[in-house]
């Protein structure tokens, strides 16, 4: 079962399409990345499941009712986070738990108190005069406490310190552990996803470029080196799951985005001959790195064939 | 927020009560100064006045703010709370926050200030009603504002535009802005029950739907439509009035008694295009009735000249308004038999004047009002004197006049509920005077002598706040005389045990009559000389 399904979802502002035709599903249970580079589209997204924009194509479910009509009972469910949120400054972080607790009859008096020590926030200080950090944690724990079906967070990570991270992400894993429930998260720091997500969705100029399992992605992606004997390489044609493909002397190097490996290596000795290849697993941000600059390197090829077709 | 809203309401309170608590001094009567004076407190409260409005706006907007329903980042939108229980909370609050608090704070200073219940209760709904079309429309912006800089703009420019345009509307169409005094109070009403009714759409469109753009298209079609309702719609459209305050219905008023009883003394030609014509009237046979009074003026009156043009005419009483049925109210004469009215008025330059020798007639509607008069105070004439009724409090500053010409010129401090502010002190003119619902008369009346003299009012100046007026006003009149002609001489004696009334009539009917008068000849101007 999803937690969370779109389909053809499209979001313009005015002529700028941020969000093109997704269709993007979210397991049950899941901790999903949402990964993109600045400005691909995450935060419209998520805007967009959590009814705070409305879509202007296509449609979403999320808790299986449409994003449009989410209601008091389905945001009941819903933890949201986002580095965005204003969060009511005035309060303290007492008056904001206070606040929060009777719109929710899941809240848990006990787990609230757990994670009150866990981040050390001052409970008697006013939001307004928490750092960055402690406003994070201070949003992540009344959007903890209820034990939400779904969390949702928006680029959670952005201007915290490593200690900061550290104690959010162990915040989260701690609630996850405690019960069946789906976190979709967006962000560009790819390092600290990886530690949460069993998921990882990347998204390129609004469109989906794939979604599918850490597992299956890491499993799928390659460094390969190829160290060339005395035959001449053959590097007209790469094939085109083989991104950022250089050569430096007698080493060539890429990353094969579809790694299989037989076929990777029957692949290697058709262009190389008598070449000694290695492949080394790949960190997701090394993954999302060589995404991001083949899908760069493609753009401006684009952008090259038009303009000269346009001059022509 | 908690902070500078109490602090809103310390101030509200605290203004209005240092207001009620000043008093005009003697001595800058003495010195002449009191025009500077009251001029002074007048132009400060209307500033703290509108100071208090444009505060307490903006912190009802910021009540709004703080839980923005524009924009994806108010915390509230990701929370259990649907649209509808946030305004309930909106409304609610900024009910208890910017209506209820200060109307329960300044119940203490208006009845220190000799509010009777009634008068608190009044004076309080007036305020409220205020303070609630202040924050509806705070509520309304904020609504759609993304901070309160937008609102502030996007507010003031709202709130200004509309009017300006609609005057220049009709300026353009040539329409005089509020001709109509019946008009003018069904516009005010409209544009009251409009502005609410927009706010209230505005709010729930925008809780429930949150569609920005729209709201604000909404508003902005709001305006436009009242532009156009003001501009377009001619005044016998909205010639609706209310009906009278008092329970005695139209039908039971004896209106008839004035028909066919009104006279024209002369229709006066001037020798000079730059003067008015001028008609003099007298309205006879009008019994009083008990405590009731009429004509007040008369309204509408056409005259007709020789060559069947017609030029509007609004009439005014010609002489001492009030003093017949005030001597009736005093205890100084229980004559009620009939009583004759002179009325007079002037039309502007008439185009194609008539030559004097030609006959003109009087026709058309004559409006009466009719109203009650109750005595609110009666005071020593000697400066210092004070007396009080409910919230009307009136002080004799000083005495002053100018011997030579035998005058008398009475100051008075006046303090009354602001409710009570369309009590005219010279009435108004024409159709303006028609409009009040009450009128102050003041007497100056000696018993013993069987004096009773009806003092003319010069308004020096008034200043207003948290529903309390503070006037200043001169009464003048002549001494009272003894003899005829050229050897009139002053009366001895008439100040011992002469005292200042202040009688108030109220507003009970208005009947409306026809007029037609026989054709008088005009009579040139020097010849009236």
């Amino acid at each position: 079962m999803n937690i969370i399904e779109t389909q053809n979802l499209t979001r313009r502002y005015g002529r700028t399409e941020a969000v093109h035709e997704l269709n993007l599903a979210v397991p049950a249970g899941s901790v999903c990345a949402l990964l993109g580079a600045n400005g691909a589209g995450k935060t419209t997204t998520l805007k967009v499941l959590m009814n705070l924009l409305a879509p202007t194509a296509g449609a979403a479910t999320v808790l299986g009712v449409d994003s449009r009509k989410l209601g008091e009972r389905e945001r009941a469910q819903i933890g949201y986070v986002s580095e965005n949120q204003q969060m009511p400054l005035w309060m303290t972080v007492r008056q904001l738990l206070d606040y929060c607790r009777p719109f929710y009859p899941t809240w848990d008096a006990a787990l609230e108190k757990t994670l009150l020590d866990r981040f050390a926030l001052p409970a008697e200080r006013k939001l307004g005069q928490l750092s960055r950090g402690m406003l994070m944690k201070a949003a992540l724990l009344s959007s903890l406490a209820y034990r939400p079906k779904l969390l949702v967070l928006d680029e959670p990570f952005s201007g915290l310190d490593p200690l900061v991270r550290d104690e959010f992400i162990k915040g989260v894993l701690e609630v996850s552990e405690a019960g069946e429930w789906t976190v979709l998260v967006s962000s560009h720091d790819i390092e600290e996803v990886e530690r949460l997500a069993d998921r990882v969705a990347l998204l390129e100029a609004g469109r989906l470029k794939f979604n599918e399992t850490t597992e299956a992605l890491q499993g799928r992606f390659r460094r390969i080196e190829v160290t060339l004997g005395e035959s001449e390489a053959k590097l007209a044609a790469p094939p085109a799951g083989w991104l950022e493909v250089e050569r430096a002397g007698r080493v060539v190097r890429f990353v094969d985005s579809g790694y299989e490996r037989t076929a990777t290596e029957q692949a290697c000795r058709e262009r190389f001959a008598d070449a000694a290849v290695t492949a080394q697993p790949m960190s997701l941000r090394d993954i999302f790195i060589s995404l991001a600059r083949a899908g760069r390197r493609f753009d401006k090829l684009t952008a090259e064939a038009t303009a000269k077709e346009t001059v022509s | 927020m908690a902070l500078p809203v109490a602090a809103w309401l310390v101030f509200v309170v605290g203004a209005a009560a240092w207001f009620g608590a000043m008093h005009m001094s003697e001595e800058s009567v003495r010195a002449q100064e009191f025009y500077r004076w009251i001029n002074g407190v007048g132009g400060f409260t209307w500033w703290v006045t509108a100071m208090q409005a444009v505060t307490g706006v903006l912190l009802a907007a910021h009540l709004i703010l703080e839980d923005r329903v524009t924009g994806t980042t108010a915390h509230w939108l990701t929370r259990p709370i649907s649209g509808g229980r946030m305004l309930a909370a909106k409304v609610v609050s900024g009910g208890l926050l910017f209506v209820l608090a200060p109307a329960v704070l300044m119940v203490p200073v208006w009845a220190a200030h000799g509010f009777s219940p009634g008068e608190v209760a009044r004076a309080a709904g007036e305020f409220m009603a205020w303070q609630t079309g202040l924050t509806g429309l705070a509520f309304g912006f904020a609504a759609l504002s993304k901070s309160l800089a937008q609102f502030f703009f996007a507010g003031l420019g709202t709130v200004v535009a509309v009017p300006v345009a609609a005057m220049v509307l009709q300026l353009m169409q040539n329409k005089r802005l509020l001709e109509n005094a019946e008009a003018a109070r069904t516009w005010w009403w409209l544009l009251a029950v409009l502005v609410v009714a927009f706010m209230i759409r505005v709010l729930l469109h925008q809780y429930f739907t949150r569609q920005t753009t729209r709201g604000w298209w909404t508003l902005a079609a709001g305006g436009v439509g009242l532009i156009a309702l003001r501009a377009i719609a001619p005044d016998a459209m909205m010639q609706w009035a209310p009906p009278p305050r008092a329970k005695t219905r139209v039908s039971e008023l004896p209106g008839e008694r004035f028909a066919g009883e009104v006279a024209v003394k002369k229709i006066v030609t001037p020798f000079n295009r730059d003067l008015p014509l001028a008609v003099f009237l007298t309205v006879g046979g009008a019994a009083t009735g008990g405590d009731f009074l009429a004509p007040e003026n008369s309204l509408g009156v056409n005259v007709e000249l020789p060559d069947r043009r017609r030029a509007g005419l609004a009439m005014s009483p010609g002489g001492l308004w009030g003093e017949e049925a005030a001597k009736r109210i005093g205890g100084l004469t229980r004559d009620d038999g009939p009583v004759e009215w002179d009325m007079a008025a002037r039309l502007g330059a008439v185009i194609d004047l008539p030559s004097v020798g030609s006959t003109a007639s009087v026709t058309g509607n004559m409006t009466l009002a009719r109203m009650r008069g109750r005595m609110l105070a009666e005071v020593p004439l000697r400066a210092g004197a004070s007396g009080r009724s409910g919230s009307s409090e009136l002080r004799v500053v000083g005495l002053g006049g100018a011997a030579e010409r035998a005058e008398i010129s009475v100051i008075l401090e006046e303090r009354d509920s602001l409710f009570v502010r369309d009590v005219g002190l010279t009435a108004g003119r024409g159709e303006r005077a028609m409009d009040q619902s009450r009128r102050d008369v003041y007497l100056l009346v000696n018993r013993a002598g069987g004096i009773c003299k009806c003092l003319h009012i010069v308004e020096l100046g008034s200043a207003n706040m948290g529903a309390m007026l503070v006037s200043a006003r001169r009464l003048e009149s002549t001494v009272p005389t003894q003899g005829e002609g050229r050897g009139r001489v002053e009366l001895p004696g008439w100040r011992e045990g002469a005292v200042l009334m202040k009688v108030r009539f109220e507003l009970v009917g208005r009947v409306v009559r026809s007029v037609t008068s026989a054709n008088v000849a005009l009579v040139a101007e020097e010849e009236k000389k």
